[in-house]
């Protein structure tokens, strides 16, 4: 031992000071989820004699575990991504599950009645009024799923625009990180360096971009989303979203070009929106085409029958050229509502007004539907789309949970324990009046040499 | 060992979920249906799908069944009609055949024989709602003239239920009654009577009765027909509220809630949201930090 005993001490009562200064700290972000519990590295002092000459603070180390950081990034950005799926795509529900009797399967049936009862009596005008009525439901009926659904992407695909802002004012902060992180690992020392709040703080940007995009970000801050580079080191690339008509792409503009991507490469709260939009303009084309199939085989029925004035050829739907909502013909007259097969058999003939009634136990209406009815294809459509959400919404519960854990895991490493501070607080506190009592004790040492050394 | 700001966000989390859950358990109870949208369950919601259409055609069906009955029924009592008025001229026509009539009497039978052609020509033309059931399609036009002669026409309509069963509502007037002027059926035989009682020969007269009684056949024959018909209305009716009340509990089971499992259900989630809340007011109160302090 070649130091006197109060300069020793002196590194006592230092690092003590250092690891109070840490607990402070832990204690101070303890409400902080992105905080790691800080801790001194301490090491012996050693001499010039290779002896002990007292302690040192040799760095700060923040509890970490890197592997389950990444592993958070991916729950949280499958959580997102099905939050936003389902959230959405409920709102798409709502559109296919309106009231008992009013849904469009009901709507369509409600038609195919009316047509029957037209059958028994095909001059009654209040009946034929009761055909025009159901028709026009059925339209209306039409014209609200695809408003809504139309109206629910719209709105899902405008959120989008300040999404990818946040995403690329997150990218350029995770680039200035880097670049700062890098010169704080290069000075060195232990804590002034700050280098373990700026990985905190990279952490946490990093679950930000992996909560709104499904972002991965490795141990040196390089952020990928479908393996694509948004940040490379320090530097960060632009992400830039397309919308054209129901639809949205994605790409990243790199130096040597634009970078596409897949909406499947997309995670998180984007790749959500755009799957759930995706699903729901699909959901709209088949309830368009459900909806178009019924009205053109109505059309084609009533086109070649006749009506009371004896016309023929007379549409009951417009069916728009390239699909979707139908309205009823508003040239249409009751009288022309065509009952009859045969000109000869106006106007006590209600043949042709059997005839589409008979519709309602045709297969293939719908194409998409070969071996169903129009309530089957209905049936079909609407289950398959519950199906979808249901999915959505059991794995958004199960990413949650997922989630959950591998936060608890997360926090039981890198959380700070109020209990665990207050222990060490005590214990360091000690220390510190310890190696100040032996300070106190080289003082009166050297104070009793003094007086009594002759 | 975790930190107490994860298990404030864990037990919000959980909090949350046990909200969501008694807000189901609620609605359900409160709606009494358990499948609300297609997500609940969706095989079940597609099933229902089916089944609610079903309900909806044979409801109508059971309703048209209804009315086509009763249109029917009062067809029958107007074929009733003319079958009694036949039967009467049968009696007209054997009493005219008497060679021992006088001329007074003879002119007063085939006055009595006119009436009878009216009767029948008044039950021939019977309409329902305005239309006429034995004009054939022409159903706005009365079917007879005053004369018996046909002014419909030969088609005929027919209702056709859900299930593809079809039943004819508006008839060939010519296939019960005949015509006129054609010589056919009823009409042809009660003028063909009219005009041997206005001839005042007896054996003439008598010529008219198997014309007579090959007209009564033919309106028995339509007559019966007719009531298959009801009988098939009846049972398409019977048989579409039958159906009817099996689709509705079929759909019941697939749809409604079940009431005793979810206050049971309610009761857990609740005493799990007062636990949770419980847990939560706890969070923060560090035990160190107490004893410290």
């Amino acid at each position: 031992m070649s130091g006197d005993i109060i300069s020793i001490a002196q590194t006592g009562v230092d690092a003590a000071q250092e690891a109070l200064a840490t607990i402070s700290s832990n204690i101070a972000n303890a409400s902080d989820a992105n905080y790691s519990t800080e801790s001194v590295n301490l090491a012996p002092l050693v001499g010039a004699a290779g002896a002990s000459d007292g302690v040192q603070v040799t760095g700060i180390q923040a509890a970490r575990l890197p592997f389950i950081n990444s592993q958070i990034n991916e729950a949280q950005s499958q959580e997102s991504y099905n939050t936003s799926y389902a959230q959405l795509a409920q709102i798409g529900e709502s559109f296919l599950s309106a009231q008992s009797g009013q849904d469009l399967g009901a709507t369509i049936q409600n038609v195919f009645n009316a047509f029957t009862n037209l059958s028994a009596s095909p001059e009654d005008m209040s009946v034929r009024q009761s055909v025009l009525s159901a028709a026009q439901s059925f339209a209306q009926q039409s014209q609200t799923i695809d408003n809504g659904l139309a109206q629910t992407e719209s709105n899902a695909l405008a959120g989008l625009p300040s999404v990818i802002g946040q995403v690329n004012d997150l990218a350029g902060q995770m680039a200035q990180l880097n670049t700062r992180i890098q010169s704080a690992e290069a000075a060195g020392g232990p804590a002034s360096s700050g280098a373990p709040a700026l990985v905190d703080e990279r952490n946490a940007t990093a679950l930000q971009l992996a909560n709104l995009v499904g972002a991965s970000t490795d141990s040196n801050g390089n952020v990928t989303i479908g393996g694509m580079p948004l940040v490379s080191g320090s530097q960060a690339f632009a992400l830039e979203l397309s919308v054209s008509g129901t639809g949205a792409t994605l790409q990243i503009k790199l130096p040597q070009g634009d970078l596409a991507l897949q909406n499947s490469q997309a995670g998180g709260q984007v790749g959500g929106t755009i799957a759930a939009v995706s699903a729901i303009s699909q959901a709209m084309a088949q309830v368009n085409d459900l909806v178009d199939g019924v009205a053109n085989a109505i059309n084609q029925k009533q086109q070649t029958g006749y009506g009371l004035d004896g016309s023929t050829g007379n549409p009951l739907f417009v069916i728009p050229s390239g699909g979707g909502p139908i309205q009823v013909s508003s040239s249409l007259t009751l009288d022309q509502i065509a009952a009859a097969q045969t000109a000869a058999g106006v106007p006590g003939d209600g043949s042709n007004a059997a005839a589409i009634a008979g519709l309602q136990n045709s297969n293939g209406l719908d194409a998409q539907f070969p071996d169903s009815t129009a309530a089957q294809a209905w049936s079909q459509l609407s289950a398959t789309f519950g199906a979808q959400v249901q999915n959505a919404t059991q794995q958004q519960s199960q990413a949650q949970d997922l989630l959950q854990s591998l936060q608890q895991l997360q926090s039981s490493v890198s959380g700070v324990s109020l209990n665990q501070q207050l222990t060490m607080l005590l214990q360091y506190q000690n220390a510190l009046e310890a190696s100040g009592r032996a300070i106190s004790v080289g003082l009166n040492l050297t104070q009793f040499l003094l007086t009594n050394l002759p | 060992m975790g930190s107490d700001i994860f298990f404030a966000n864990s037990v919000a989390q959980d909090l949350n979920n046990v909200f969501d859950n008694i807000q189901n358990i609620e609605r359900q109870m409160a709606t009494g249906v358990a499948v609300n949208q297609p997500s609940d369950n969706p095989a079940a919601w597609g099933e229902a799908q089916i089944l609610a259409v079903d309900q909806s055609a044979l409801s109508n069906d059971g309703t048209l069944a209804g009315n086509a009955l009763n249109r029917l029924e009062a067809a029958g009592s107007a074929l009733q009609q003319a079958s009694q008025a036949l039967d009467q001229a049968i009696s007209v026509a054997t009493e005219g055949s008497n060679g021992t009539l006088s001329a007074t009497d003879t002119s007063s039978l085939a006055t009595t024989a006119q009436g009878l052609l009216a009767q029948i020509v008044n039950a021939a033309n019977f309409q329902y709602d305005g239309v006429s059931e034995f004009a054939g399609t022409a159903s706005g036009t009365p079917a007879y003239n005053s004369s018996g002669d046909y002014q419909g026409n030969s088609g005929s309509n027919a209702v056709t239920f859900s299930d593809g069963t079809s039943v004819t509502l508006a008839f060939d007037g010519t296939q019960a009654f005949g015509d006129a002027a054609s010589n056919t059926g009823a009409m042809g035989a009660l003028s063909a009577l009219v005009a041997a009682l206005n001839s005042g020969s007896p054996s003439t007269v008598a010529g008219t009765l198997p014309q007579l009684q090959s007209a009564l056949t033919l309106l028995s024959n339509f007559t019966a027909a007719v009531g298959g018909s009801q009988q098939l209305l009846q049972s398409v009716q019977t048989q579409a509220s039958a159906t009817n009340t099996q689709l509705q509990s079929s759909e019941s089971t697939l749809v409604d809630a079940n009431l005793a499992a979810d206050a049971t259900a309610l009761s857990l989630a609740q005493l799990q949201q007062e636990a949770l809340t419980s847990l939560a007011s706890s969070i923060g109160k560090s035990s160190l930090v107490n004893v410290l302090a």
